[in-house]
């Protein structure tokens, strides 16, 4: 079985606990218009590389002397990551297999059966919980919002998965309090309490190349991120601090 | 009495002084070279040292915590006309302002007489090292220099061989000497103590005079003693006449006895050893330039138990307090240091402060082991340089610069242009056969060199003093120059990095893509600038540094093969087992200017690379995976002389748990030396316009700190480039 890979970034530390090996699947079933990763999306990277599993764990595996100390491990993130459920569910039981920790970095939007497969072989989801309207979900990602809010409902409800919500804060789109408001009461009426990570929007792509002009609207700064926390613990939610 | 605000005044003074010369120690022992001309040398060196002790201005003003100094003012160039007055090569990179400096400030008789040394030298220099040596400083703290000088004094009546009467003749004059200068500075303290109207300063001063009676002579009784001993007689090491720069070793298991005393006081303690750090930094041979001198703490004994103590936390404590960054510090780094010594380390590193630096006790250790070093001894290890190692008061030679030094880029491009027929080599194996030639004959003519050097300078500048700190000096009674309880001469390299990536991209280019001969690309190194396709070329070949064996097994061939022609050479001559010490300070540009263009994609006369590391803009993979190609590497036996490698982290990057996990993962298996700079691009441009707001900042830049603010350009944006490419993770 082979996965889809368009990268292999070591030395995140921004993609669960500790010092972390991410792998980014190819492949992503939204448009969002601040996509930091549009080489994910299909047909965008043409030098994405088909990997046979024992190989993509031996190479993910290099870090490993960092992670005991650092409590790391490998991130699966995209792209869609779920969008290659079944290799993606054997890549995670082979390193499971190998005692590695890891994570699973998903916007949800993908079939229930696909989150079902994959769910036994993750030690901690990292969950994206971009807007609860379904009409501004899908104006801005092209995609389903009750998808992944429903999985996500789900997993905390069928499972005793470990999940880390993560709301990408994105000018011009959920930063407004009104928006953030609305995320916090959906995550406080979750059937689990869950910890809430916000990822400022950057200007910045993951591959370091200059963002798309409308890509830069959603930078958002630090007071905006701190104005954020405040409206989300306002719902009596968990928001973690930043990592420095 | 809190004497906090005496130690931020000493460092405000010391830190905004402007450099200047002081030209004491020039006169004083050209005028004892003078006047006692006609005796043997030994001696003659021993008299000038006390010349200058008995009359040098001594300053007590600058910093009356403790007494010692070398200059009559703090930051102002102690000359060494046995070094040579001129400027050091890296120093005139380091701090460009000061090139030139001495221009016109030394007077023509003092140059006239140090020209016409027997033989004469061009370059005035008589034979002066460069120090990088550590003493054993427990007997100075615990035994005493009296004590020293009775057991000089009666092996000389003992023994009746000529040469070595005159030498322990020497060692006593120069003890007695050192003696006599610390009661010169209690005499100068109680008369300034009444003089001052400031009572701190009063009291401060009356500590000195008590101390100062007593040691260095008699055994140290307390902290306060024991430091004062320590400054006393590093300064007059210094003063003695080592150019550059003189370690010293492991002050923490020195005072460890008076441990007890920090631990009830530890924020007294660490002032004092703020005091001593302030000290030692106003040792100036170079003023501002003035760099490596080393302090190690920390660290295991060969039992595996940790040495640290309070004393260990009282440095780190110091150095958070005054931001000097020479002499530098580095802990020693095992599985059982003490917690409070790992987070207080981590934490400094953290927060940005560049210090300390670490060291990794099992394979430096090993390293000696396996040159034969008996295990106790060797995990006495300390640093005496940039970061070349030593053993305290055991081992000279180590890194006296006199062993020769070495360019893995340098000898691989001699090779190749070397060659007649390029496109004849049919292989890798076949390139690396001519290096390992190369090598060969390479370290023939530098141990031919040692020996010479080695001869002219015991013959030209011995030193009784520092001699007379060495284990068993008093029985040998010969200069360190000629025996000491362990030889480990050391070999000093660079450019390693640049090597392995330039046979990474012989292999892709001409053996493995065939796109390229070797013939076109040697003509091409005989170019000053590489064209721009084949660089483009060039750069699509795997680099060192991304732990990507495709690049990487070249740096372990490389060492592989260079071992091989050393410990041949070695059995041929009959040479003892040399210590290969990758070192850099800021001799990757020194060494970059005089080579050409290399297959690196470097073109000539550019720096070669600044640590054993990847080379800046090569590190695609971050810094895990620097550190996974650098733990290729078997140092305890390829770097017995220690490695240097930086890593730059940005703010964001450098919580304390990433850099402990950095840490435990490097040197847990078994990586050898690690320097971390937390720096941020845009803080760094901003220190560069607005310098007065970055006072403090330290940094590492490549074997040596300084403060940012005090760098000339070509350091300052390396380090921003390194920042830069530390924050494209």
């Amino acid at each position: 079985m082979l996965l889809r890979v368009h990268n292999i970034q070591r030395f995140c530390l921004d993609d669960g606990p500790g010092i972390r090996t991410t792998v980014f699947l190819q492949g992503c079933p939204l448009r969002c218009w601040w996509c930091q990763n549009p080489a994910a999306q299909p047909g965008m990277h043409p030098r994405a590389t088909d990997w046979p599993i024992p190989d993509l764990a031996d190479v993910l595996e290099r870090d490993r002397r960092f992670w005991t100390p650092s409590g790391g491990g490998v991130t699966a993130s995209g792209g869609e990551p779920l969008a290659q459920a079944e290799a993606l569910a054997g890549l995670l039981s082979e390193l499971g297999r190998r005692c590695v920790h890891r994570a699973v970095d998903t916007s949800g939007t993908v079939p229930r059966d696909d989150v079902a497969r994959v769910a036994p072989h993750a030690d901690l989801w990292l969950w994206d919980v971009k807007a609860v309207d379904p009409a501004r979900h899908h104006d801005a990602t092209g995609g389903d919002a009750s998808l992944p809010l429903d999985n996500l409902a789900w997993l905390l409800d069928a499972t005793d998965a470990a999940v880390r919500v993560r709301v990408p804060l994105v000018g011009g789109f959920n930063a407004d309090a009104a928006s953030l408001a609305d995320i916090g009461r959906w995550i406080a009426s979750l059937p689990r309490r869950v910890p809430v990570e916000l990822l400022p929007g950057h200007d910045i792509r993951s591959d370091g190349a200059s963002p798309a002009p409308e890509a830069r609207r959603a930078a958002v700064g630090a007071e905006q991120v701190a104005r954020a926390r405040d409206v989300l613990r306002a719902s009596g939610i968990e928001v973690m601090e930043p990592r420095r | 009495m809190s004497i906090r605000p005496l130690i931020d005044e000493a460092a405000d003074r010391l830190f905004r002084a402007e450099d200047t010369v002081c030209l004491e120690r020039a006169r004083l022992v050209t005028e004892a070279h003078r006047a006692h001309a006609d005796k043997p040398m030994p001696l003659r060196r021993a008299l000038a040292l006390e010349h200058v002790l008995r009359h040098m201005t001594l300053d007590l003003a600058s910093n009356p915590v403790l007494a010692g100094n070398t200059s009559s003012r703090p930051r102002a160039w102690m000359l060494i006309p046995e070094h040579g007055f001129r400027e050091d090569a890296q120093v005139a990179i380091e701090h460009p302002e000061l090139k030139g400096f001495l221009d016109g400030k030394v007077p023509q008789e003092l140059v006239d007489f140090w020209h016409a040394g027997d033989p004469p030298r061009a370059d005035g220099r008589a034979g002066a090292g460069i120090g990088h040596l550590a003493v054993d400083l427990d007997a100075v703290v615990h035994r005493g220099l009296r004590s020293i000088l009775d057991e000089v004094e009666a092996r000389r009546r003992r023994d009746a061989d000529p040469a070595r009467t005159t030498y322990r003749e020497a060692m006593a004059v120069a003890l007695r000497a050192v003696i006599d200068w610390s009661h010169r500075y209690a005499d100068e303290a109680e008369r300034l103590a009444a003089d001052t109207a400031r009572e701190d300063v009063a009291a401060c001063l009356r500590r000195v005079a008590d101390a100062c009676r007593r040691v260095p002579a008699e055994p140290a009784r307390n902290l306060f003693e024991g430091l004062q001993a320590v400054a006393l007689v590093q300064l007059a090491i210094a003063i003695e006449g080592h150019g550059l720069s003189v370690s010293v070793g492991s002050p923490d298991r020195v005072l460890a006895p008076f441990a007890p005393e920090a631990e009830a006081d530890p924020d007294g303690a660490a002032d004092l050893v703020a005091a001593l750090v302030l000290k030692l930094a106003s040792n100036a041979i170079f003023g501002r330039g003035s760099k490596t001198q080393a302090v190690t703490v920390g660290g295991a004994d060969h039992t595996g138990r940790d040495c640290s103590n309070a004393v260990t936390l009282a440095f780190l404590d110091a150095y958070d307090r005054v931001s000097a960054s020479d002499p530098h510090l580095f802990v020693r780094w095992h599985p059982g240091l003490d917690a409070a010594v790992r987070e207080k380390a981590v934490a400094m590193l953290s927060r940005g402060r560049s210090m300390p630096l670490l060291v990794n006790d099992a394979p430096t250790a090993g390293g000696f082991i396996a040159a034969g070093i008996p295990e106790a001894d060797a995990y006495e290890y300390c640093v005496i340089g940039c970061n070349e190692l030593g053993i305290p008061g055991r081992m000279f030679d180590s890194a006296c610069s006199i062993g020769g030094g070495f360019n893995d880029l340098a000898l691989l491009n001699r090779t190749l242009l070397a060659l007649e027929a390029p496109d004849e080599i049919a292989d890798m194996a076949s390139l690396l056969a001519r290096l390992e030639e190369a090598y060969a004959e390479h370290f023939r003519e530098a141990f031919a060199n040692r020996h010479r050097v080695q001869a002219e300078m015991a013959r030209r500048a011995p030193t009784p003093l520092t001699t007379s700190l060495m284990r068993g000096a008093a029985e040998r009674g010969t200069d360190m120059l000629q025996a000491m309880p362990y030889r480990l001469p050391g070999l000093f390299t660079r450019g390693l990095s640049n090597a392995a990536n330039a046979l990474a991209a012989i292999e892709h280019e001409v053996f493995t893509l065939r796109r390229s001969t070797l013939g076109l690309l040697v003509a091409a190194m005989r170019q000053p600038v590489l064209d721009d396709a084949l660089r483009s070329r060039l750069a699509e070949a795997p680099a060192w540094g991304n732990d990507d064996d495709r690049a990487d097994r070249w740096a372990v061939a490389l060492v592989a093969l260079r071992d091989r022609a050393q410990t041949r050479v070695e059995a041929a001559g009959g040479e003892p087992r040399h210590a290969v010490c990758h070192v850099v300070r800021s001799l990757h540009h020194v060494d970059g200017r005089r080579i050409g263009t290399s297959l690196d994609g470097r073109d000539a006369g550019q720096p070669v690379g600044d640590s054993v590391g990847a080379l800046l803009g090569t590190a695609r993979e971050g810094p895990t995976a620097v550190l996974g190609s650098v733990l290729k590497i078997d140092v305890a036996r390829h770097f017995q002389g220690g490695t240097n490698l930086n890593i730059t982290l940005t703010g964001s990057q450098a919580s304390r748990e990433v850099i402990a996990a950095l840490v435990a993962g490097f040197f847990g298996d078994g990586g050898q030396e690690l320097q971390i700079n937390v720096l941020d691009a845009a803080r760094l441009r901003d220190a560069r316009r607005r310098p007065e707001r970055y006072r403090d900042l330290v940094v590492r830049v490549t074997g040596l700190s300084a403060r940012f603010v005090d760098l000339g350009d070509t350091e300052q944006l390396e380090l921003i480039a390194r920042a830069e490419e530390a924050a494209r993770r």
